[in-house]
């Protein structure tokens, strides 16, 4: 049976189902997301008003036997932005929806009645709208409890907590995983747009229903099998993820002067080894933890992890280096087990741990907590933000607002969302993506650190402007494309390095689907997803002048490298030109 | 010269997170690389190939 679209109108509380418009067949994940929110909302909207529709949908692949497949994206105008928006995570909601022939889950308007928050609960043909009083003011696990105690099935559970509840900045999406752990849909305040359309959580349940069809199964089996052996052979995906997870990248990044530290002060910390990957798997192993696990069913790259306090009990899960980052180098903590302890607060509290802690970095500035102090941190982001008080709402605004509200030059955001985790300065064809990408300051946007550090698809020298333009552009066009199939963007190390493995992926969508398309046609897409993107953010009123990094990165030089962001306006315009 | 060697991920199995040790001064990360009898080992910042001058 062919996928359709659920279409749910929160302003009477209705849904209908819809046939795949011919020209939506051919996309999934940010494709068809960003594809819905250019068509159907306006540009000019209020983020958080009845004319912002929250979409989520599946990628192409997921809800196969494809490795890595288990991606959802959601999108939606951002809060945080004011541009278009899409968060994909792993989980099980991908592979849930997709055995339901659900294309895409479009949300539309907001609620009547203000009061009351409802939990939308999806089946076969049908959407239920069900009151539920009694998960107003819970966080997430207290959410998935109450669906557990339900549901006696597995069903993928989405939900917001208190801080989402609030239409704070920093809500992110949480996705029950295949363990009973926490996902994000994490950047850019999604959360926020769910609470504002008075949203507790979304189940969907598949029941024994296995919509998911394969063309050529025979195709799709041979050009699996090559996929997968090239992400188990490259030495990044195969190797290094799910050995140390992705805070492999703390030593690495610190000994290429490319890791923030105090608010972006510095590119090295001399505290990196507390926080480092080998430690941390040094710990885990220790602990009784676990040094491999997947955030989704299909991964064998497999780089989470459970992470376990001194004396074994569960402390954080999915415990990655951009938040290790954050509240290490960048917020000053120098305990491993603070920072995860606060990892699985802001889990269940449901918010973004980029943002949230690229927050405390700047707070630092602000004031409001010593350079370090994980404790006091950990007393606002447990008291202050879910309860809402007057801090807990400026921290909940994220970095940029914070920035304004205190008077602060040092804000490292662009288009109001916190850089995470690459000096701009030191890694250069980041500081690009940074720049240009429709999402805001994302890392996977475009991840030029594979390149400039990584030595993956080849090198271009970090520190130097040469090639980085167009590595950069190069990468977001990738990306744009992988981001469509429901794929885990880590399966571009060996699409970079190994020429089996791109063939192989678009075999598999060809065999999915029985259509014969190219690499170029797979390219063509990601070019004209970026675009549409990037025109939507112009309607939306963000122009050149928002493709721009922080000036104080244009006359600090960062040590240890005493380099500065020397891009020109023009220069970076350049990215465009395609 | 006297150079400090650090090593990360599954390099240090078996080996050392670091280390300061006395090497001529022709010394190049290629040599260093020998005598510690590094298995594929994989180049960061620099050009794949040329440990020689990196």
């Amino acid at each position: 049976m062919a996928d359709l679209i659920y279409r749910v109108n929160m302003t009477n509380l209705s849904f209908k189902i819809e046939e795949v418009p011919a020209e939506w067949l051919g996309l999934g994940g940010r494709a068809l997301t960003s594809t819905i929110v250019a068509k159907e909302v306006d540009p000019e909207c209020h983020p958080l008003g009845p004319n912002n529709k929250l979409v989520f949908a599946p990628g192409l692949l997921s809800g196969t036997s494809a490795s890595n497949s288990g991606r959802n994206s959601c999108g939606a105008k951002s809060p945080l932005t004011g541009g278009i928006k899409e968060s994909n995570v792993g989980g099980t909601s991908a592979g849930i929806m997709s055995k339901l022939g659900v294309k895409a889950l479009i949300i539309e308007g907001l609620p009547k009645n203000e009061e009351m928050f409802y939990q939308l609960h999806v089946t076969k043909n049908n959407v239920e709208f069900i009151e539920v009083p009694e998960l107003v003011g819970l966080d997430n696990y207290a959410v998935l409890d109450a669906m557990a105690a339900k549901y006696d099935k597995k069903v993928a559970v989405m939900s917001i907590g208190r801080v989402g509840e609030m239409r704070m900045n920093l809500a992110n999406i949480s996705v029950k995983d295949p363990s009973g752990k926490l996902r994000s849909h994490g950047r850019g305040g999604l959360g926020a747009v769910m609470g504002s359309k008075k949203i507790k959580c979304i189940t969907v349940d598949a029941e024994n229903y296995k919509e998911v069809t394969i063309a050529d199964p025979e195709k799709f089996k041979e050009a699996s099998k090559i996929f997968t052996k090239a992400l188990q052979e490259n030495p990044i995906s195969g190797e290094g993820l799910p050995a140390f997870g992705t805070n492999v990248l703390v030593n690495i990044l610190n000994e290429a002067g490319g890791l923030p530290t105090r608010n972006f002060r510095a590119g090295n910390w001399e505290f990196a080894e507390n926080i480092c990957g080998e430690t941390m798997a040094e710990n885990i192993k220790a602990r009784g933890g676990k040094t491999t696990h997947g955030c989704h069913a299909g991964c064998v790259i497999q780089c989470s992890q459970v992470y376990n306090d001194k004396d074994g009990n569960y402390l954080t899960s999915g415990f990655e280096y951009e938040t290790i980052w954050a509240l290490g180098a960048n917020f000053g903590i120098k305990d491993l087990d603070l920072i995860a302890k606060i990892d699985g607060l802001m889990d269940d509290l449901g918010v973004d741990s980029i943002e949230t802690s690229v927050t405390l970095g700047l707070a630092v500035d602000a004031g409001i907590l010593a350079y370090g102090d994980g404790e006091k941190a950990y007393e606002l982001l447990s008291k202050d933000l879910p309860n809402g008080t007057p801090i807990g709402r400026i921290i909940g605004s994220g970095t940029h607002i914070l920035g304004k509200l205190y008077g602060l030059v040092r804000v490292p955001t662009v288009k109001g969302q916190g850089i995470p985790a690459y000096e701009p300065r030191a890694v250069k064809g980041q500081g690009i993506t940074y720049a240009t990408t429709p999402m805001g300051a994302d890392h996977t946007a475009g991840y030029a650190v594979a390149t400039n550090i990584l030595n993956s698809g080849g090198y271009v020298d970090p520190l130097k402007k040469e090639g980085q333009v167009e590595l950069a552009r190069n990468l977001q066009i990738a990306t744009a494309a992988v981001d469509s199939t429901g794929m885990c963007i880590f399966v571009a190390f060996p699409a970079l390095d190994d020429p089996k493995c791109l063939p192989a992926l678009v075999d598999m969508i060809n065999a999915r689907f029985g259509c014969n398309l190219s690499i170029d046609d797979v390219v063509n897409l990601g070019k004209t997803i970026l675009k549409r993107e990037h025109e939507f953010n112009i309607k939306a009123g963000l122009g050149k002048a928002d493709d721009r990094l922080p000036e104080f990165m244009k006359y600090e030089t960062l040590p240890p490298h005493n380099v500065v962001w020397d891009f020109s306006g023009e220069e970076i315009d350049e990215f465009w030109n395609f | 010269m006297r150079i400090l060697v650090k090593l990360f991920a599954q390099y240090r199995e078996g080996r050392f997170k670091t280390e300061y040790k006395e090497y001529p001064e022709e010394t190049t990360p290629q040599i260093i690389i020998d005598a510690l009898h590094l298995e594929e080992v994989s180049p960061l910042g620099c050009v794949d190939g040329e440990w020689e001058t990196c």
